[in-house]
Formats: structure tokens, C-alpha cells, sequence
């Protein structure tokens, strides 16, 4: 027999209490965790399903399926079919639109670009006093190649009227406590960005399926911004007259002080604004923390780096604790939006314990601080700079 | 919170940190860290070369954000690594067996996994407001008399310092 404690978890998890006692060993099916094919990956929850990628898995061009993170706030769809899939297009617009993925696919032009998708809360783990929520260390960023239609051909084909601000989205996945009339999160973004050109409703990653629990088979793609706002098993747009005030819009979600605060500090959340672009940071994604290189000879150094809204215009890194630093070659990127790849050559002078740091410049005159900056309640924006350890010999 | 350290894994991580600091404890532990990164030496190595690599084999193979985030705190764990690790093996999840952990484990891991809790650093005002939410908001049952009880050992296992 399952314990009273088990059945009490299930119950809960399911959302409508078992009342039969389930037989010891048989776990009800939607229970089960699945492999989601993410090898590697450091799973931080799962349920829901947070996996954040260590830096080295994230050294390709473009990202792919299986290194990408993972975020959730609620549960995974019990099932979804892309043959049956439909997308609402409601609220403040001339003509409702209900789109199947074959109309988005016939009926408007396809694209294909590669962009950058940061959760807004990676970094969290290095804030002190800590914040809550997932602890994302330096992995929860990834810049896959996304195939889709532009959200502002899809939106002008249903009319948004002048009185529309803001988007509002909404997904299939489920809230946690089982309740099919909860959305989990529906955030949005202000109705300029949405009608960006790089701001997609994706069906494809890297030229196929993108993996079931990276959205599968249709999201938004709202490139330099947290990624909260890149609506996964995408259903419905809703367009607002107002700031969207779906579930993790208001509060303190995805939402930073007004002003700097002491760490710590109890904020009111009149005083807490939205998230917008995410700041300017980088990742050294070769050679792997804790390698060994010999001393006196040279060795590559590279990584990535992006700037949210803006582009990286430098990249420097040091060895020696930022007392000094060398200029890395940086690549532009491949279309905005896009992460932009840095490399260098390296030479450690002697035998002995290293770090390597690596920090980028954005085109507006910022750079990445070696310590967490503007501490916030819920540990948002951190992009400190990114370290390695390696000991030469 | 001497009850936190009694974890073996918490146990390694400061020793690992006690080692890197002041250059002492090499020896099973430090033996693991960068063998798989070995570098294969080319001629006989000096005793100077020998002496090197053995003082370096316990050096981390992860940067040091914790020696320097906690300069002013050194005994508190701030990095989730060093804190009570989630044991999905574990009857309880890997829970410190201290205080209302049934209580926890009961109520948490209804809608969630414990993962999720262990990972947090919240102050108990926090705490306090991530129960309140999750009761008014997120269809948790209400806590009623356990809440005390809960809200002493979640403060006390994943604080934010």
C-alpha cells in the first residue's frame, strides 16, 4: 500500500483526491518523470522542471535542442498535437483570429533567425542575501536558431486597434496544484516590442522540433528579454489596453526596485517596475572550469557574449583577478539579437592557480561588474562577470 | 546550523574550501578533483615540479565566488552546494531530520518537488509571504496550526544567509 503521505502528495499533484488506496509500486502515469532528453543539464526542480546548462555545453554557435534550459512555473501539458494545434488571437483587435500551425505556415512569411533567450532570474544563486526562486547559477541562457513567423504579420493580419499597449499571453501548460482554470504565468510585453522584427511565434529549433519541454510545437520567441515573456505551447494572444495583469506580470515577478536598495531591503511593489532588456554579460563556454593547461604556452579562450536589447561592441578577459585585462577578438553577431562569439589565446607565465574572467562592454557604455549588482527581493539581472579555474603546470 | 554541516556533502564542501584557503587537506578528497583533466608530463618531473602538483591537486576546479562572497560571513553557506542537498533516493527527499520536516514534506511536495524548497534562501518574513501567496493564490491548503512550526523550519534550513 502507498503511504498516507504519498497519497496525500498524489492527490494534491493531481489536483482531485484518489479515493481508492493505490497498490505499492504503481505510480499513477502523469506523475512520471520523463527523460527530456537533456543530457548534461543540472535539474533544479522537477516539479516543476527547471534545468539550467553548465557553461561548457553551451559552446556551439547555435544552441541546440538538448543543451538548452529549461524553466517552468507550472506543470508540462499532459499531451499536445501540432496537427489540432490552434493560436487565439483576441482582445483589442478588428478581426479575432483562430490560427492553426499550417495557416501560420502558409499564410505569412517564414523566418529564420538566431536569438538569445535568458531567464531574468539567472544568476539568482549568487545574490546575498539570497533571494527566492530557482538558483540559477550562469545556465540559464541560450541562443538557438528559431523558425517562425514574425508576431507583428500576425497581429496587423488581425488589426490591432489604436487603443492596444500591451500583450497578453497564454500557454498550455497546467498550474500546479491541478486547477484547469489557473494559468500557471501570462505575462506580456509592451505592444512596440511585440511588432519588432525579430519578435517570432516559433515552430522550429535549429531546423526541427524544438524539444517538448522548450515549448513544442509552438511559442513566442521575444528576443532580448527575459524569457518569461516567450510564451511556451503558445494558445492566445490577448491584446490589452492596458499593462498586461496576468499571473507573475504584477508583484514583485519579474519586476526590479524603482530605485537602488540596500540588500535586503523590503520594497513596496508601487515602487517595484517590469523587467525590460536584459543587461550586457558573457559566458566562457571553452575550455571547462577545473582543466589543466601547461604553463608558457597558448591556449584559446572563448565564449559568447550579448547585450539583451543592445550589442556587444568589446570583450575583454583577465587572469589575474581583473588587474589587468587583454582585448578579446569579438565576431558581430549573425543578425541582432543574436550572441556574439569572442575568442582569444591565452598563455598562463607560470606554473600555478588561475581564473579566468571574462567580461563584455555593450554599445551604451556598460560592463559586466565582478560582483552581483543591484541586489533586488527576487534576485533579478545579475550579470556579474563569468569565471573559470584552471591550473597550469 | 551545526546540524547543516553534519551532511557528508556539505562536509566535502568546506573542506574543499578550507583546503584552497589555506593550502592544507589535500590528500583522498583533493585526489579526485582534476584527474580527469591531467595534464601528461613530457620528461621527468623536477622535485619542485613533483611538489607542485601535489599541493595543486586540491586546489577547486570551480572558481572561488564563495571564498569571496562570504569574506564577512565565512561560516555561512550561501551557495545552495553547500546547504542540505536534495536525496530524491532519500524517504524525505534528503530534508534535515530536525523539527517538522513530515510537516514540510506533507505539505510542500503536494503540488511541487521538495527541490524546489531546498534550493531557497528566504528570509522567515519571506517565507511568511510565500505561504500566505501560495494559500491565497496558488490553491495551497490552508497550514492553520502547522504554519508555525513550518514556517521555524523552513527559515531555519534555507535562510537567506
Amino acid at each position: 500500500m502507498a503511504s498516507r503521505r504519498q497519497l496525500l502528495r498524489w492527490s494534491a499533484a493531481l489536483g482531485a483526491p484518489i479515493v481508492f488506496p493505490v497498490p505499492s509500486g504503481i505510480v499513477p502515469l502523469a506523475l512520471a518523470q520523463a527523460d527530456v532528453g537533456k543530457p548534461g543539464l543540472k535539474t533544479l526542480s522537477g516539479r516543476p522542471l527547471n534545468m539550467e546548462t553548465p557553461a561548457h555545453l553551451l559552446d556551439d554557435e547555435a544552441t541546440p535542442g538538448h543543451a538548452m534550459f529549461v524553466r517552468n512555473n507550472g506543470a508540462l501539458p499532459d499531451s499536445v498535437d501540432p496537427a489540432d494545434w490552434r493560436l487565439e488571437i483576441t482582445g483589442l483587435v478588428e478581426t479575432p483570429l483562430s490560427l492553426s500551425i499550417a495557416d501560420l505556415k502558409t499564410q505569412f512569411e517564414a523566418v529564420r533567425y538566431r536569438l538569445q533567450m535568458e531567464c531574468g532570474g539567472n544568476g539568482r544563486a549568487f545574490f546575498s542575501p539570497g533571494a527566492s526562486g530557482n538558483q540559477w547559477t550562469f545556465g540559464a541562457i541560450a541562443c538557438p536558431d528559431w523558425t517562425g513567423v514574425r508576431l507583428r504579420d500576425v497581429l496587423r493580419a488581425a488589426g490591432v486597434k489604436d487603443s492596444a499597449v500591451y500583450t497578453g499571453h497564454y500557454g498550455a501548460d497546467l498550474h500546479l496544484s491541478g486547477d484547469p482554470d489557473k494559468p500557471p504565468i501570462s505575462r506580456g510585453v509592451p505592444i512596440a516590442k511585440a511588432m519588432e522584427e525579430h519578435s517570432l511565434i516559433a515552430w522550429a529549433m535549429n531546423g526541427a522540433d524544438m524539444p517538448f519541454v522548450n515549448g513544442h510545437p509552438l511559442r513566442l520567441v521575444i528576443p532580448g528579454w527575459p524569457g518569461s515573456c516567450s510564451q511556451k505551447w503558445l494558445t492566445r494572444i490577448d491584446v490589452r489596453g492596458q499593462v498586461h495583469d496576468g499571473p507573475k506580470m504584477g508583484g514583485q515577478s519579474y519586476r526590479v526596485p524603482a530605485y537602488p536598495v540596500a540588500p535586503g531591503a523590503e520594497v513596496p511593489d508601487d515602487d517595484m517596475v517590469i523587467i525590460e532588456s536584459m543587461p550586457v554579460k558573457s559566458l566562457i563556454t571553452f575550455p571547462q572550469t577545473g582543466v589543466r593547461r601547461s604553463a608558457g604556452a597558448a591556449f584559446e579562450l572563448r565564449g559568447h557574449a550579448w547585450a539583451g536589447d543592445r550589442a556587444v561592441q568589446a570583450m575583454d578577459v583577465s587572469i589575474d583577478f581583473g588587474r589587468s585585462w587583454q582585448r578579446a577578438d569579438l565576431a558581430a553577431p549573425v543578425n541582432r539579437y543574436a550572441w556574439q562569439r569572442w575568442r582569444t589565446q591565452i598563455t598562463l607565465p607560470q606554473a600555478g592557480y588561475y581564473e579566468l574572467w571574462a567580461r563584455a562592454a555593450d554599445n551604451s557604455g556598460n560592463t559586466q561588474p565582478p560582483v552581483p549588482p543591484d541586489w533586488n527581493p527576487r534576485g533579478y539581472l545579475n550579470n556579474m562577470q563569468h569565471r573559470i579555474a584552471v591550473v597550469a603546470l | 546550523m551545526n546540524a547543516l554541516f553534519q551532511k557528508p556533502g556539505q562536509a566535502i564542501a568546506i573542506a574543499l574550501i578550507a583546503a584552497s584557503a589555506v593550502l592544507l587537506g589535500a590528500g583522498v578528497l583533493g585526489a579526485a578533483r582534476f584527474e580527469s583533466h591531467e595534464v601528461k608530463p613530457a620528461l621527468p618531473l623536477t622535485a619542485a615540479q613533483q611538489r607542485f602538483r601535489e599541493l595543486s591537486r586540491s586546489w577547486p576546479t570551480e572558481p572561488t565566488y564563495a571564498l569571496t562572497f562570504d569574506a564577512r560571513y565565512p561560516s555561512s553557506p550561501s551557495l545552495t552546494s553547500m546547504r542540505a542537498a536534495f536525496d530524491p533516493s532519500d524517504d524525505y527527499s534528503g530534508l534535515p531530520r530536525t523539527g517538522a520536516y513530515e510537516l514540510v514534506d506533507a505539505y510542500c511536495s503536494g503540488c511541487h518537488s521538495l527541490q524546489i524548497v531546498m534550493q531557497q534562501r528566504a528570509s522567515h518574513a519571506r517565507w511568511a509571504a510565500l505561504i500566505t501567496w501560495m494559500t491565497e493564490t496558488q490553491n495551497m491548503p490552508p497550514l492553520e496550526e502547522d504554519e508555525a512550526a513550518v514556517l521555524t523550519y523552513l527559515a531555519e534550513h534555507f535562510s537567506a544567509n
